[in-house]
């Protein structure tokens, strides 16, 4: 039992890390990026090859993918963010280029990558340690540090610095924001560009476990987003714990039913959540903090 | 007026001739003969039509160097469905009613085979399937000009039950998603099982792509089974044996087999040290032991394959599918070469009457009612970490 709680902890980090990208583009823009996930795999992919194919140590790759991913997240604000202008609300064009882009991504990567998955090395390397009995990777205590740390830069950006203020203003309104001398379309590049950062460092984090490949998230990238939903959309600390809570229950789920109902125990838990608590677990109201 | 009829003379005498060679007078016509081959050459599965159009294009320039088929030069002409039934469909009729092909090989994936089967049916297409393998897919009746050289899932999942039980290990479990194709797979082998008076110590399932496969393996290991039995997808199944590997739960501890697509390099790498010592299964023409290297004709074409895709260029190919495809090509030189003729009908009655074709996979036979080309006989164990020029070396137990 002690290994598949660490299983659905590792599972839940997965998860979180997708919640908490979503969420800081949720912030400021109020919309979800459906092309996060592939965000991720893009990190995958550069990761692979920046530390795999050419050899540099892992550390400057990751550094080095999350810049490229964040030029990426970039790029992909303004070719399916701003063309729909401030009120996204009112439109839908943002989601279906959203979708799309991801597709085009996934598309790309399988020309330029191939299709077939690819192992990626775990941090700390592959050998199994035993603690209290339970073997387990070292990177998966990675995984759980790293989720951490994250979650715990978002919370303290949000909520403890001035950025963090600005981000909130501008969800909350962009053009009072404005009035403010504060630019919104600054602050909506920074998040985009921390949501790619994160991606790549997901990326790093995931492809040792799913293995690097254009359809790596395709599976857990709706969980992503189940995560986010039910921590609260615009909280780092509910998509942490919405994102432990989806990965443990899935590790329940497989071993007190049947692995096949997986999936579907998961996901009637996440809709029951939202029926109950729409707002999620920890609910954030930014126009009633700023 | 003459000279109409002196060139309605030379017709009627070139037709004489031609009967009494033996050539009907739809072959004298052509001049090329085009077989069209569809498969998923892009996307997750891009590794089957990779192994579809390679095979296929070893056999045609062997084909054309040895005089082509009854003197016609052969051509393929490749298409990429990208898995997808729709795109199958379309791309088939393009090449059946554009190209105007002779004969078609493929496609890659059952759904996209369920699409066109119907369509070669009413068009009268002879269809070699070489590497899919769904079930229903041969039916002499149904599908009358389709002909299978690839080993069905039925038949590997009979073979895995079977060569467990012939191998004494009492406590089977089996392991496999919840597709269609799992499902499948487990109600053939609890047949098998059924046959022997045995039921399995386990049947654990799980969702394909499911990234957490430590529940599945904590379940096999619960089961306290003497083998385990895997039909899973590549990856699925890379990930399963790393969780097996965290519950200390490997061979030989246990044993372990899985059906052909655990003997494709690209799902050993990916599982790394967890693979060793599972076992996978393959035909027989496609291995080799420590004392027999193997047919010296298959030998040879494993080399030329190995020379023609060297290193990371062949870690994705899988030999004995290579060679399912290529001996598609070749029956159906063999097809219209015995029948003399170019109409499927013939054709067919060729292929069904053939009693013993020696290919670089197996020996074939097929007949009125059997369209299949392979059965569990023709399959043996192999430890698929162990590759000589592509071949798997056969298990001894």
């Amino acid at each position: 039992m002690p290994e598949l709680l660490i299983s659905g902890l590792v599972m839940g980090s997965i998860y979180a890390l997708l919640a908490l990208a979503i969420n800081i583009i949720y912030s400021t823009t109020g919309i979800i990026n459906f092309a996060h996930g592939e965000l991720v795999m893009l990190g995958g992919m550069f990761g692979l090859v920046l530390v795999v194919n050419i050899g540099l140590p892992l550390v400057v790759g990751i550094v080095v993918a999350g810049g490229i991913v964040a030029v990426f997240a970039i790029l992909l604000y303004y070719s399916t963010i701003k063309p729909f202008g401030d009120n996204l609300g009112g439109s839908l064009g943002w989601l279906m280029a959203t979708l799309g882009a991801g597709i085009i991504f996934r598309n790309v990567a399988m020309l330029i990558w191939g299709s077939h998955p690819r192992p990626f090395p775990p941090l700390g390397g592959s050998e199994l340690i035993n603690i209290f009995g339970v073997n387990i990777l070292q990177h998966e205590i990675w995984v759980l540090v790293i989720t951490l740390l994250i979650a715990i830069f978002f919370n303290v950006v949000l909520d403890k610095t001035i950025l963090g203020s600005a981000i909130k203003a501008t969800a909350s309104n962009r053009n009072t924001t404005r009035l403010m001398g504060i630019s919104a379309e600054k602050m909506v590049l920074a998040c985009f560009g921390m949501s790619g950062a994160v991606a790549a460092v997901a990326g790093f984090l995931i492809s040792p476990i799913t293995f690097a490949g254009p359809e790596m998230t395709v599976s857990i990238g709706l969980k992503g987003f189940g995560a986010a939903i039910i921590g609260g959309l615009g909280s780092s600390r509910g998509a942490f714990v919405g994102g432990l809570i989806l990965g443990i229950l899935e590790a329940l789920s497989m071993t007190v039913v049947t692995p096949g109902y997986k999936d579907a125990i998961v996901f009637l838990v996440m809709i029951l959540t939202i029926t109950i608590k729409p707002e999620g677990i920890f609910n954030v109201t930014y126009e009633k903090k700023v | 007026m003459k000279k109409k009829i002196v060139i309605s003379t030379l017709i009627m005498l070139s037709f004489l001739v031609m009967t009494v060679i033996g050539i009907s007078p739809s072959i004298a016509a052509e001049k090329e003969f085009l077989i069209g081959s569809v498969g998923c050459m892009s996307g997750p599965a891009a590794m089957l039509g990779k192994n579809l159009r390679i095979g296929v294009e070893f056999a045609v320039e062997e084909i054309n160097k040895t005089g082509g088929i009854n003197g016609m030069n052969v051509r393929a002409i490749f298409r990429d469905d990208e898995a997808d039934p729709t795109k199958a469909l379309t791309l088939v009729r393009e090449l059946v009613e554009k190209e105007k092909i002779h004969a078609f090989i493929g496609p890659t994936n059952t759904t996209c085979a369920i699409a066109i089967q119907p369509y070669l049916v009413a068009k009268k297409i002879i269809q070699l399937n070489g590497g899919t393998t769904g079930t229903v897919l041969i039916d002499p009746k149904g599908f009358p000009y389709s002909f299978r050289t690839h080993i069905n899932d039925k038949d590997q999942a009979i073979f895995l039950v079977k060569e467990a039980i012939a191998n004494g290990f009492k406590r089977i479990a089996v392991v496999h998603d919840t597709s269609a194709l799992g499902m499948g797979v487990q109600k053939d082998m609890k047949d098998v099982l059924d046959s022997h008076d045995m039921t399995a110590a386990t049947f654990a399932t799980y969702n394909a792509n499911d990234i957490d496969m430590l529940p599945v393996a904590r379940k096999l290991k619960s089961a306290d089974p003497d083998i385990i039995l895997m039909f899973t997808l590549m990856a699925d199944g890379a990930r399963l044996l790393k969780a097996m590997e965290r519950l200390d739960f490997l061979p030989p501890k246990v044993a372990i087999q899985g059906y052909a697509a655990t003997a494709l390099p690209i799902f050993r790498e990916l599982a790394g040290n967890a693979s060793k010592g599972v076992w996978s299964l393959a035909p027989y023409n496609s291995t080799y032991s420590k004392t027999d290297p193997g047919l010296p004709e298959v030998v040879a074409l494993a080399k030329k394959i190995e020379a023609a895709y060297p290193g990371d260029k062949g870690k994705d190919l899988n030999l004995f599918t290579i060679f399912s495809y290529y001996d598609c090509a070749q029956l159906v030189r063999v097809g219209v070469a015995r029948s003399k003729s170019l109409e499927a009908d013939q054709i067919k009655a060729a292929l069904e009457s053939l009693d013993s074709y020696e290919g670089a996979q197996a020996n074939y036979s097929f007949s009125s009612t059997d369209h299949e080309g392979l059965d569990p006989s023709k399959l043996v164990t192999v430890d698929a970490n162990q590759l000589k020029h592509g071949m798997y070396l056969r298990v001894e137990k």
